[in-house]
């Protein structure tokens, strides 16, 4: 196993909160509360990895990245990054790590985004060589050759994103954070920035984390997930684990033709549930106790079907799922 | 130390090839920025030769060093257009979360602010300069001595006094939040701009020297270049400014550290 980038140990951020009643004078004694974003999470994560963070609105996802890339002060725990303490070492240390936020723009409204980047050249205190020879490359990559010398205002948003990625990349950081990077952007979009994240990640053995709510991202480009839930880590584990863990149902989706013997399919059918719809049957199993295959030949051999289908459910499904069962926990 | 002091150097220079990128994408503004500058040229001209007829209704002062006056102010608020007003509005970025990405890189966040925002005033500095030219030729005042190059020196640490009074009065935002009041101070002693600082009691002239102080942006460039005031009277300003520049970074330095620990990151 590789040495870890990420080493956290028993994070906890709180946030002091003033209670405003509804007096006149309230506000000259409000009522102190303190608000725990993050509740003591400890956590490794090796060089070349990318982790998919996710969690519920206001699970502590952005908080624990800002704290990862030195943004905010934690009330308790150590972290370590590369060896630095974030926080402490911020100036030294944010020239190994690359940042996207998906909702802060990095980029000059009224300039285009190459000149932006001579802007990052300079702060990340590269020569012109390396930079040119950079910016070649990831333009290639992020294919972005034709538009980066347009003022962003006039980009669409998948253009900029793209834009922002290379603003971020172009110092070739070791750890990049990426905070929501494929939010609003459509499909193709997606996918162009999830190829290329990929290839940076293989080839740099770049260390990569990543928030979203697109369970498509975290699908195509987590090697690991870490679900986060007030504060807590409630899962951490690969997506295969997550879904052995936490999905016991199948549904096989068919339609029928015609039941050649009823007695048969009455049968088949009796131990799980059934959904129909005129032809179409949605018939759901517990995956764990019965064989799809095995489903699957005996409707064969009592119907006539015209087309089928075996869906399990999403990982958006799966995560729905864990939220609820701790939310039904928790009360 | 030296090396952050050229590398800051360098992002000035790409600060201003952006700034200059942008004004060449909407050149209306500096037209009318011109336009603007010569317009309250030609009125603050107006104003004190109606109101005090050609010399003397304030002791020691005329039209010749009223204008010279002027041009100093020009030239001093051109420069709090390029670096103070930004920072009036950094309290914003603290308050909304804005300064994440800055401090998520290797570099100032105010240096990035500034820089960022950073209004080109050409007709300010254009007006300065041209004023005290104007000045040279239509009311033979002497430009060429060192009295001019103290001046000089003299507006720039007024500018720096207020850059840092703006950037202590933002990092107010780590502590109570949406402070908005300090868009109206500034704005409040702003209107002490046109007149000369001597004409106001000692108190107001102390009070100001801290916050935006006129007296060295203006009023003893001009005094020290009609050579009311010595060349040595002129230096000890200086040293007083370089005192209150001082003063200043260090009590920012102060705020900012301990509310960096206090900031929330608001906003996503």
């Amino acid at each position: 196993m590789s040495r870890p980038a990420i080493e956290i140990q028993h994070l906890t951020k709180e946030f002091p909160l003033s209670e405003k009643g509804t007096g006149w004078f309230s506000f000259i004694r409000p009522k102190k509360k303190i608000l725990t974003a993050l509740d003591s999470i400890s956590l490794h994560i090796p060089e070349g990895e990318i982790v998919g963070y996710i969690g519920p609105n206001g699970s502590g996802k952005s908080t624990t990245i800002k704290i990862l890339t030195g943004i905010l002060t934690p009330t308790r725990g150590n972290v370590r990054v590369l060896g630095y303490v974030p926080w402490e070492q911020r100036y030294e240390y944010t020239f190994n790590i690359g940042v996207v936020f998906g909702q802060k723009s990095l980029l000059w409204w009224d300039i285009p985004p190459f000149e932006c980047f001579r802007l990052y050249k300079e702060i990340y205190e590269m020569d012109e060589k390396t930079y040119q020879q950079r910016l070649t490359y990831l333009s290639n990559l992020f294919e972005i050759d034709e538009f980066m010398h347009t003022p962003t205002r006039k980009l669409s948003l998948g253009q900029r994103m793209r834009c922002e990625l290379v603003a971020s990349l172009i110092h070739k950081p070791k750890v990049l954070f990426l905070d929501e990077p494929t939010i609003g952007l459509d499909v193709v979009a997606k996918q162009r920035m999830r190829d290329a994240i990929r290839e940076i990640n293989e080839k740099e053995k770049t260390t990569v984390i990543l928030t979203t709510h697109d369970m498509k991202d975290i699908e195509e480009l987590a090697h690991r997930i870490l679900i986060l839930n007030e504060g807590k880590i409630i899962y951490d584990g690969t997506l295969e684990d997550v879904r052995k863990r936490f999905i016991h149902e199948n549904t096989v989706m068919f339609e029928l033709v015609r039941i050649t013997n009823p007695t048969l399919f009455s049968k088949i059918i009796q131990p799980h549930r059934i959904q129909q719809n005129g032809q179409t049957f949605n018939l759901t199993f517990d995956r764990t106790a019965f064989s799809t295959k095995k489903i699957l030949d005996d409707l064969f051999d009592c119907c006539e079907i015209s087309h089928f289908e075996v869906n399990e459910p999403s990982l958006e499904d799966v995560v729905r799922e864990i939220y609820d069962t701790k939310n039904r926990q928790k009360h | 130390m030296t090396r952050k002091i050229v590398k800051n150097i360098k992002l000035f220079r790409e600060f201003l090839r952006l700034r200059i990128a942008v004004i060449k994408e909407y050149p209306i503004n500096l037209v009318s920025d011109l336009g603007m500058r010569f317009l309250e040229f030609g009125f603050f001209f107006i104003m004190w030769k109606s109101i005090f007829g050609a010399k003397g209704i304030i002791p020691g002062w005329d039209i010749p060093s009223l204008m010279v006056l002027y041009s100093f102010e020009s030239l001093f608020i051109a420069l709090l257009i390029t670096f103070t007003y930004s920072a009036i509005g950094m309290w914003k970025n603290i308050h909304e979360g804005r300064i994440d990405k800055y401090l998520c890189r290797p570099t100032n966040p105010w240096f990035m602010v500034i820089g960022e925002r950073m209004g080109m005033a050409i007709g300010g500095y254009f007006v300065g300069i041209g004023g005290l030219v104007m000045c040279f030729f239509l009311f033979d005042v002497q430009l060429f001595q060192p009295a001019l190059i103290f001046g000089l020196i003299l507006v720039l640490l007024a500018t720096a006094i207020a850059t840092l009074f703006c950037m202590i009065m933002a990092t107010m935002s780590f502590w109570f939040g949406k402070i908005e009041f300090i868009d109206s101070i500034f704005d409040s002693l702003m209107e002490f701009d046109q007149f000369p600082q001597n004409i106001f009691p000692w108190q107001i002239q102390t009070a100001l020297s801290i916050t935006l102080p006129f007296l060295f942006a203006h009023t003893i460039p001009t005094l020290s270049l009609f050579g009311k005031i010595s060349l040595m009277e002129t230096a000890q300003w200086i040293v007083v400014a370089l005192g209150v520049v001082a003063l200043n970074y260090l009590l920012f330095s102060f705020l900012w550290n301990r509310g960096l620990k206090r900031y929330e990151a608001h906003g996503g």
